[in-house]
C-alpha cells in the first residue's frame, strides 16, 4: 500500500481531514496527529518535504495555510507521493475554483468524497484530474435528480 | 451535498465564531443533545432523510474537526443503518461517510451493516456499487474477504463493467486479498484473469490495477507475473517514448504519468531478478527507454518546482530498473556518477535526498572496491553537504550514506570529521553521529588503542545524547580484551579528572576501574583511584551512585582488605543505609553485611566469591546494532548486514587470549557444574566418519544436519580447522542457535580451541550457516579429554539440545615423512630395542577388509606407506606435530583374515603408540 493516511492541518494545528487507509484505533490516531502536527510545524519552511516518523516517511507540503500530509511506507517513491499531494491540491481547486480553507471546512463531505475518487486503498486510482472532476460532476447531478424528486414527492 | 444543508452551514459558522473554548464545548453539547433527543424520541421513525442525514452529517463534523473531547456515547447506529439502506444517493453517501470515518473500528457495527454492503454491491445501480466498493476497499477485513470476496472478483472481471467499477473493484480486491494470503491461493483461476487487466486501454484502469499484480508478483505467484514483462514493457515504452500517444489528461505539465512510470519500473525490477527471462525485444526497448530518460532529464532545466520533482521521481525509478537491467560494474558507475551529480549541482533539497538514498541502496547493493574508490572520491563532497545542512532529514540520509561506503582507507578521515561534527550538533544528530561513529570504529578498528581513544572521545563529546547501548558496548569489550583493560583505565582516569567530565563516563570508570583498576596501580594507588571516586560521588545521579558503590568493595577487594580503604568504603556506605533511594539503601545494606563478616570464619571467602572477576561476556549481539535497526528497521537492515560479520573483529582479533581464558573463569566459578548429561545418541557415526575422512555429515535429525570439514594448516601442522556448516532441515525457523564447547580441560589443556565464526543465531528454513573452529595441539590427549560440541536452539515451539564429541583426532596433526625401506627397519630397530614403546594388537573388525583397504585408510590417517617387496606386510611412517615436540610415528599392518588385522604402532613415546594404536583399534571395534 503506497499511503497509509492523508491528513490535513492548519497552521494552527487544527486538523480538516484525517483519512486512514488501515484500521488503527481511535487512540493511536490521536497520539498520531499530535505528535505528526509537532513534528511538521517544526521544521522551517525551506527544509525537504520529506521526514521520518516511527516506521513511516511523512511526505509534507504546505500550501497557503493549509498542511497536506502523507504517511508512506519506507520503500516507496517520496517524490512520487509529493506529486500525489500536488495533484489532489490541483483537483480541489479546480472543483471549488480557488479553494480556501473555509471551502474544506463548510465541504468536508465533498473533499472525502473527491478523495475516494482519487485515492483509494492507499492507492492512486485514478491519475487524470479531468476524469476524477467528471465523475464529481456525475454525482452532484444524482444528487440533484434525488432533490427534484424529493420537491415532487 | 447537492444544495448545502443549511442547518450545518449554521452549525458550522457558530462554532467557528465562538470566543472560547468553553464556549464552542457548549454549543457541541447542546447540538448533541437536541440530536440525542431527535434520534430517540417515538417518532425518529418519521424524520425525513434530510434531516437525519443532516444530523449525521454534524456529528461527522464534530467527530473529525472539533477539538472537543466530548463523546459521543447514544447510539446512533439505527439512524446511519436506515441511511444506508436509503434509496436517495446523498442519504446513502453520509451513511457510508460515517461508517468510513467514525466507525473503522467498530467490528461489532461493521458486521451488522455487511449485508447492506453486499446488497449494494449486488444492485444494479452502479453508484450504489461504487460507495459499496470504496467502502470495502477503506474497511476490508477478514470478516468482509469471507463474504464479498466473490462479488467484488465478479465485478472486476465482468467485461460490462464501467473503467470506475473496475478501478475501484481492484483496489477493494488488493484490500480483501492482503487481509489473508491465502485467499487467492484458493482461487488460482482467478490470477491470469486479474493479470490480464493490466492490457486495458484506460490508463486509469492500469494505475489501479498495478498494485494487484505486484502484490501477486511478491506473495502469490512470481512466474505466472513474469509473463507480464512484455506488455508492462509496451506500456512504458508508450509512457516514456511515445508520449504523442498519452491522451492530454494523463499527462503531467507535458511531462509523462510519472504515478504510471514509477509504479510499472517498480513492478519491473521486482519481476527482473536477473536477465533469463526476459525476451531481447523487451530488453532492447527498456535499454532505450532508460537512456532517453537519463538523457532528458539532463537536458532540462525546469523552474517549476512541481515538474521537477515529477521528473526527478522518473529519473530515480528508472535508475533503479536500469541497475537491474545491466548490473554490470560500469553501468552502477555511471549511474552513481549520474546521481552524484545531480546530488551536488540540485539546490533542491527534495531532489538531494532523494539522491542520497539512491547512493545508499546503489552502494549497499554493490560490493566492489572499485565502486569504492569512486564512493571515496566523493566522501568530501558529502561531508559538505552534511556541514551546510540544517534540515535533519537529509543530514540522516549522509550519515547514513558516509556509513556504508566508509572503507578502511578513508576510516580515518571520517572519525576524525564526525568527531568535529559532533562538537556542534543538535542532539537529535548527536545521538545518531555518536552510534555511527562506534559502530564504525568497531569494524574498522585496526589496533585497540585507536578504537578506545576514538570512543572515549565520542563518550566525552556527544556527553548526556549519548545512547546506552553505547558504553554497554565498550565496557563489554574491554572485559573481553585483556590487552585494552591497562590503557583504558589510564584513559578514562585522565576523562573523569577533567573539569566538566561526563557521566556517562564515569559509569564506564566505575565499572573498568572497580575490576581492573588494579593494573595501573604504579601509575596511581587503588587508594588514589578512591579518592577520585569519592569526590565525583557527589556530583551524580543516584543509578550512577550505585555502580559507584560496586567500585569501592571492588576497590575493597583489590586492596587486599586495606584498612583504611575499609574504613573509608563503610563510612559510604553507612551515609546510604537511610537513602531514600531503593536501589542504593539496598546495595548499601548487602554490602555492609558482607564486609562486616570479612572478620568471621569463611568470610574472606564469601567476599571474593561475590565480588569475583567478572566473567568474559558471552558474544551476545552488539547492543549498539539491534539499536541501529531499531530505528529505522527498513532502511537501516542493509546496513545492519554490513556491519553484522565485522562487528566482532575486535573480538575475533584478540579472542586467542581471551577465549580460553574466559572459559576458565567460568569454571572457576561453577566447580559444581561438573555432572555432564550424556551425549546425543549416535554421535559416534559422524564422529568415526570423520575418523576416516576429512568431511562429511558430522550430525543429522529430523531437525537439522551439520556438514563438517577438517582442514589442515598449510603451514602449522600443529593446527587444524574445523568447519561446520548447519543447515535448518525442519519446516520452522531455527531461532537463538548457539554453540558452545564443554568438558573442556581447561588447566594445561593438551588442546586450545579458538572460535573463529560463530554461526547466526536464525536460520530460515533450509538456510545454512557456518562457523569455524580452530584447535591447535600442545600435546597429546586421552580419548576422553576430547572436548564436547553444545548446540542449542529453539525449533517450531520446541527447545533442543545436541551434544556431540569433537572429532578431534591425533591422526589430524600428523604429517607423513617419506622413508625409504631401509631407513624403516633401521628406525623400527632402535625404538624396539631403546625405547621398546611398541603398541601391538591383534584387531577384530566389525567389517570386512583387505589390503587395498588398509593401504587407503593408513593414507587416510596421513601416514605414507613405505615401499617394499613384501605383500604380506604394510608399513608406513609419519610425524605427530604438537606446538611443544613432534614425534615419529611407524606402523606395521598385516591382514590375517577377512576381518582380523595385526597391527604394531612404534613410536617415539610410549603414550603416543598407546592412543595412536588405541584410535585405530576404537574404528574397527566400534
Amino acid at each position: 500500500m503506497t499511503i497509509k493516511f492523508l491528513l490535513l492541518l492548519s497552521k494552527q494545528g487544527k486538523v480538516r481531514l484525517s483519512k486512514w487507509y488501515d484500521p488503527v484505533p481511535q487512540t493511536h490516531k490521536t497520539k498520531t496527529i499530535k505528535e505528526l502536527t509537532a513534528l511538521v510545524l517544526s521544521r522551517r519552511s525551506k527544509m525537504c518535504n520529506i521526514s521520518e516518523y516511527k516506521d513511516y516517511k511523512i511526505i509534507y507540503r504546505r500550501y497557503a495555510s493549509l498542511f497536506f500530509i502523507c504517511g508512506i511506507n519506507n520503500d516507496e517513491n517520496e517524490l512520487e507521493t509529493l506529486e500525489i499531494i500536488h495533484r489532489f491540491v490541483e483537483i480541489i481547486d479546480k472543483w471549488f475554483k480557488n479553494i480556501c480553507e473555509l471551502d474544506i471546512i463548510f465541504n468536508f463531505e465533498k473533499i472525502y468524497q473527491i478523495l475516494d475518487e482519487y485515492i483509494l486503498s492507499g492507492e492512486v486510482q485514478e491519475s487524470s484530474k479531468k476524469e476524477v472532476l467528471k465523475k464529481m460532476e456525475m454525482m452532484e447531478q444524482f444528487e440533484n435528480v434525488d432533490q427534484l424528486e424529493n420537491v415532487i414527492v | 451535498m447537492g444544495t448545502p444543508m443549511k442547518g450545518l452551514q449554521q452549525f458550522i459558522s457558530d462554532l467557528r465564531s465562538s470566543q472560547s473554548r468553553e464556549d464552542e464545548e457548549r454549543r457541541i453539547n447542546t447540538e448533541i443533545l437536541n440530536i440525542q433527543t431527535q434520534f430517540n424520541s417515538n417518532n425518529s421513525q418519521n424524520l425525513t432523510g434530510y434531516q437525519r442525514k443532516k444530523y449525521i452529517a454534524k456529528l461527522i463534523y464534530i467527530y473529525i474537526n472539533s477539538s472537543s473531547k466530548t463523546q459521543i456515547t447514544f447510539n446512533y447506529h439505527n439512524q446511519i443503518l436506515t441511511l444506508l439502506t436509503s434509496n436517495v444517493y446523498s442519504e446513502k453517501f453520509f451513511g457510508y461517510l460515517s461508517i468510513n470515518l467514525i466507525f473503522n473500528n467498530d467490528e461489532e457495527f461493521i458486521n451488522l451493516i455487511i449485508n447492506s454492503i453486499k446488497k449494494d454491491l449486488n444492485s444494479n445501480d452502479i453508484n450504489s456499487n461504487l460507495l459499496a466498493l470504496s467502502c470495502i476497499a477503506t474497511l476490508g477485513n477478514q470478516t468482509f474477504a469471507d463474504l464479498l470476496l466473490d462479488d467484488v472478483f465478479k465485478i472486476l472481471r465482468s467485461p460490462t463493467s464501467t473503467p470506475s467499477l473496475k478501478k475501484k473493484s481492484s483496489l477493494a480486491l488488493l484490500k480483501l486479498l492482503t487481509s489473508d494470503k491465502d485467499l487467492l491461493k484458493r482461487h488460482p483461476m482467478w490470477i491470469p484473469r486479474i493479470l490480464s487487466l493490466v492490457d486495458d486501454e484506460n490508463l486509469g484502469v492500469l494505475i489501479s490495477i498495478l498494485p494487484l499484480v505486484e502484490f501477486i508478483a511478491i506473495e502469490i505467484d512470481f512466474n505466472q507475473t513474469q509473463s507480464l514483462i512484455p506488455i508492462l514493457t509496451n506500456k512504458l515504452k508508450l509512457l516514456i517514448l511515445e508520449r504523442d500517444k498519452i491522451p492530454k489528461e494523463y499527462q503531467f505539465n507535458g511531462l509523462s504519468n510519472p504515478w504510471l512510470i514509477t509504479k510499472i519500473a517498480r513492478i519491473l525490477e521486482i519481476l527482473l531478478p536477473d536477465l533469463n527471462n526476459i525476451d531481447l525485444n523487451s530488453l532492447r526497448t527498456l535499454r532505450i527507454c532508460v537512456s532517453n530518460t537519463v538523457d532528458g532529464s539532463s537536458s532540462s532545466h525546469q523552474k517549476d518546482s512541481a515538474i521537477k520533482n515529477a521528473s526527478n521521481a522518473i529519473l530515480f525509478s528508472i535508475i533503479n530498473l536500469a541497475n537491474s537491467l545491466d548490473p554490470s560494474i560500469d553501468a552502477i558507475i555511471s549511474s552513481f556518477e549520474t546521481i552524484t551529480t545531480l546530488l551536488i549541482s540540485s539546490n533542491d533539497l527534495n531532489t538531494k535526498y532523494l539522491a542520497l538514498n539512491s547512493l545508499i541502496s546503489l552502494s549497499s547493493k554493490t560490493e566492489n572496491s572499485q565502486l569504492n574508490n569512486i564512493q571515496e572520491t566523493h566522501l568530501l563532497k558529502i561531508f559538505q553537504i552534511l556541514k551546510d545542512q540544517y534540515d535533519i532529514s537529509i543530514s540522516k540520509k549522509c550519515l547514513d550514506l558516509i556509513y556504508i561506503i566508509a572503507t578502511p582507507s578513508s576510516i580515518n578521515y571520517i572519525i576524525t570529521e564526525f568527531l568535529k561534527i559532533l562538537k556542534t550538533s543538535d542532539h537529535v544528530l548527536k545521538s545518531e553521529i555518536s552510534v555511527k561513529i562506534s559502530v564504525l570504529s568497531e569494524k574498522f578498528a585496526k589496533e585497540p588503542g585507536w578504537f578506545i581513544n576514538t570512543m572515549l572521545e565520542l563518550i566525552d563529546l556527544s556527553g548526556p545524547y549519548l545512547n546506552q547501548p553505547i558504553w554497554e558496548r565498550i565496557v563489554q569489550i574491554v572485559i573481553n580484551n585483556e590487552n585494552l583493560q591497562k590503557i583504558t583505565c589510564s584513559q578514562l582516569i585522565k576523562y573523569i579528572t577533567k573539569s566538566n567530565f561526563q557521566e556517562s563516563m564515569v559509569k564506564i570508570a566505575s565499572y573498568i576501574l572497580g575490576e581492573f583498576g588494579y593494573l595501573i596501580q604504579d601509575e596511581l594507588s587503588i587508594n588514589k583511584q578512591f579518592e577520585i571516586f569519592a569526590k565525583l560521588y557527589f556530583y551524580v545521579s543516584n543509578n550512577v551512585r550505585t555502580m559507584i558503590l560496586l567500585t569501592f568493595v571492588k576497590f575493597l577487594k583489590h586492596s587486599n582488605f586495606d584498612k583504611d580503604l575499609k574504613s573509608k568504603t563503610i563510612k559510604f556506605l553507612r551515609l546510604e543505609i537511610n537513602s531514600i533511594n531503593a536501589e542504593l539503601q539496598q546495595r548499601s545494606y548487602e554490602y555492609l553485611t558482607i564486609i562486616s563478616k570479612l572478620n568471621s570464619e569463611n568470610g574472606e571467602i564469601l567476599f571474593n566469591l561475590i565480588f569475583d572477576e567478572i566473567p568474559v561476556l558471552v558474544k551476545t549481539e552488539n547492543p549498539i546494532l539491534l539499536k541501529l535497526s531499531k530505528t529505522n528497521p527498513h532502511a537501516k537492515k542493509e546496513l545492519v548486514k554490513r556491519t553484522e560479520n565485522l562487528a566482532d573483529t575486535i573480538t575475533a582479533q584478540n579472542e586467542q587470549s581471551t577465549t580460553i581464558q574466559g572459559i576458565q573463569r567460568l569454571s572457576v566459578q561453577n566447580p559444581v557444574q561438573k555432572r555432564e548429561s550424556p551425549l546425543t545418541p549416535n554421535w559416534e557415526q559422524g564422529f568415526y566418519r570423520l575418523f576416516e575422512y576429512n568431511q562429511g555429515v558430522f550430525f543429522e535429525n529430523s531437525l537439522i544436519k551439520i556438514i563438517l570439514r577438517i582442514q589442515k594448516h598449510v603451514d602449522q601442522k600443529e593446527k587444524v580447522l574445523l568447519n561446520f556448516t548447519i543447515c535448518n532441515k525442519s519446516s520452522n525457523k531455527i531461532t537463538s542457535l548457539i554453540t558452545s564447547l564443554n568438558n573442556y580441560k581447561t588447566t594445561e589443556p593438551d588442546l586450545i580451541i579458538n572460535t573463529i565464526d560463530t554461526p547466526d543465531s536464525e536460520l530460515l528454513i533450509s538456510e545454512k550457516t557456518n562457523f569455524r573452529l580452530e584447535v591447535s595441539l600442545r600435546s597429546y590427549f586421552e580419548f576422553n579429554e576430547i572436548p564436547n560440541l553444545k548446540i542449542q536452539f529453539n525449533s517450531g515451539a520446541g527447545f533442543n539440545t545436541i551434544k556431540l564429541k569433537l572429532p578431534i583426532f591425533l591422526k589430524s596433526f600428523i604429517d607423513n615423512t617419506d622413508l625409504s625401506f631401509e631407513q624403516f627397519l633401521k628406525h623400527w630397530k632402535q625404538i624396539e630395542t631403546n625405547l621398546n614403546y611398541s603398541f601391538h594388537k591383534i584387531i577384530n573388525s566389525k567389517f570386512g577388509v583387505d589390503y587395498d583397504y588398509m593401504s587407503r585408510f593408513l593414507k587416510k590417517l596421513n601416514l605414507k606407506l613405505v615401499q617394499t617387496n613384501s605383500g604380506e606386510f604394510l608399513f608406513s611412517s609419519g610425524i605427530l606435530k604438537t606446538t611443544s615436540a613432534s614425534f615419529g610415528i611407524l606402523s606395521k599392518v598385516k591382514i590375517l583374515t577377512d576381518n582380523q588385522i595385526e597391527l604394531i604402532i612404534r613410536t617415539t613415546d610410549v603414550k603416543v603408540s598407546e592412543l595412536i594404536g588405541e584410535s585405530i583399534v576404537r574404528f574397527f571395534e566400534i
